[in-house]
């Protein structure tokens, strides 16, 4: 039987659904059973579900013409 | 358009690399910014162009253009953090003691002070708290750098761990502990946030 260390020890394993099938199972049955492991794997889902929210500040536009000004005075330098 | 086209385009013509650069910028963005952070990204993105817009006549299409385009930009972010003589790998995986969550089991394995219930529990409304989102952005900048990059690139990027792997030179065993340390971090600054009020 898992303890609840062995939950907090693999679950990025368990979340990235890179562990064992029989592994998967005993942690799943760990969980159900485990209210205080069942709200750290869902707290630590919603966190990570969060993320992709956060992007560059700077618009990506703007970068493209900065990046071709570069560009051209780099050639420039070079001519 | 496929990837022969574009370099053939880009190598044709400006518009053509900057159909080029317009593509594949966003994506060196968060590469950047995974390694040395939103601030410095977008000096990196553009060094990490010039590079490019040199080899593109030499790239001899070993690997997809997306890899190389991403290997460059890794490349010139950790140049970047070499000249500041910042030390990511030593730094981020050594910082075993700042594991909070696991800080938080007993000696026996059990919980000795489990996560409390939260106000906002969902994505959704995660989300919607300003205050929060501000210092998830902020502790996201405050991490390690490798555990900021190894968790940005596997995130946003979708990138397997064996390419993220390739791209920060650390191995897959590394860049899993990367992974997890970064994770409890933010879980442990959002239940903090949960819990006081404050980042």
């Amino acid at each position: 039987m898992l303890k609840c260390k062995d939950i907090v020890d693999n679950s990025s394993d368990y979340l990235d659904r890179s562990m064992p099938f029989g592994k998967r199972i005993s942690v799943w049955l760990h969980i159900m059973m485990c209210v205080n492991c069942r709200r750290y794997l869902r707290y630590i889902q919603a966190v990570m579900a969060l993320l992709p929210t956060i992007k560059p500040q700077e618009d990506d536009e703007v970068l493209v013409d900065k990046i071709m000004m570069k560009i051209d005075v780099d050639k420039n330098k070079q001519s | 358009m496929d990837e022969d086209s574009l370099i053939s385009k880009a190598l044709a013509s400006d518009q053509g690399f900057r159909d080029l650069v317009v593509k594949y910028t966003p994506y060196m963005r968060i590469v950047a910014c995974a390694i040395v952070g939103e601030s410095q990204s977008a000096d990196v993105v553009q060094e990490a162009w010039v590079s490019i817009y040199k080899a593109l006549p030499t790239f001899e299409q070993r690997s997809s253009l997306k890899t190389w385009v991403a290997t460059i930009t890794a490349n010139t972010a950790k140049g970047c953090l070499r000249k500041q003589s910042r030390l990511p790998l030593l730094e981020s995986l050594t910082d075993e003691t700042t594991d909070v969550i696991r800080g938080r089991l007993d000696q026996q394995g059990g919980w000795s002070k489990p996560l409390a219930q939260w106000h906002e529990e969902t994505p959704e409304e995660l989300l919607s708290n300003d205050d929060l989102m501000a210092c998830i952005k902020m502790v996201m900048e405050q991490l390690p750098e490798q555990q900021r990059a190894a968790l940005l690139l596997k995130l946003f990027d979708g990138l397997s761990l064996d390419e993220v792997c390739n791209i920060l030179d650390v191995s897959s065993s590394n860049v899993r502990v990367l992974i997890h340390r970064a994770r409890h971090k933010l879980l442990e600054h959002v239940e903090h946030f949960q819990v006081t009020g404050k980042c």
